[in-house]
């Protein structure tokens, strides 16, 4: 939908391309204030771009997906 | 032709600390085999310097919050394992030495004595950013 990939999203963001591997693989929950930044980059909601999944625990997935 | 120079990205400047790395070794390895100890540090210190350099020509972001965790877990870890082997090899030691099997009891405080400052040093550091973060 934006046409994006993930080192421009990273070098938009100021975080590594690993970091939003990790992020859309759910190998790692970003802070509240990274969180804020993705959602404010795509100009949705928080909720628009992560959920908590209060059955997965360990993981608490989020949805991610850049290109 | 590859080179180190110019703006560069993060795969480029990873392969350029790995040969900085490389070199160093060698150059530190070289030293001690020709008894030239002198080299050691001008070496290491030409290689910090260099990496600094090549850090800021670097054009993606190479640190952030994730990295920062993983240098946090990473750091926890190494101090855990530091401080028990150090403690556990320290008592060996100190018990070998007590028995007569062998004089090693100043290797056993050396390492007691560097598990007891890595600790105390870790609890003041704790201490210190409980209260810089409103703990």
């Amino acid at each position: 939908m934006h046409d994006l990939t993930q080192e421009d999203l990273a070098k938009e963001i100021g975080i590594t391309r690993q970091t939003i591997i990790a992020i859309e693989k759910g190998k790692y929950n970003p802070s509240l204030e990274l969180a804020f930044k993705i959602a404010h980059y795509f100009k949705v909601k928080i909720e628009d771009v992560f959920f908590y999944d209060q059955n997965d625990e360990k993981t608490k997935r989020r949805s991610l997906k850049v290109e | 032709m590859f080179t180190c120079g110019g703006f560069m990205n993060r795969r480029k400047f990873t392969l350029c600390s790995v040969i900085i790395a490389l070199v160093l070794v060698v150059l530190i390895l070289l030293s001690i085999l020709v008894e030239i100890s002198v080299l050691v540090v001008p070496a290491f210190i030409a290689g910090l310097a260099l990496m600094f350099i090549l850090r800021s020509r670097v054009e993606t972001v190479t640190v952030d919050e994730r990295t920062h965790l993983i240098h946090e877990k990473a750091s926890t870890l190494t101090l855990q394992i530091f401080v028990l082997g150090a403690v556990l090899v320290g008592f060996v030691l100190m018990v070998v030495s007590s028995r007569g099997y062998a004089d090693l009891s100043q290797s056993g405080f050396t390492l007691l004595y560097s598990a007891s400052a890595l600790s105390i040093l870790h609890l003041i550091l704790w201490h210190y950013y409980r209260r810089k973060y409103g703990g």
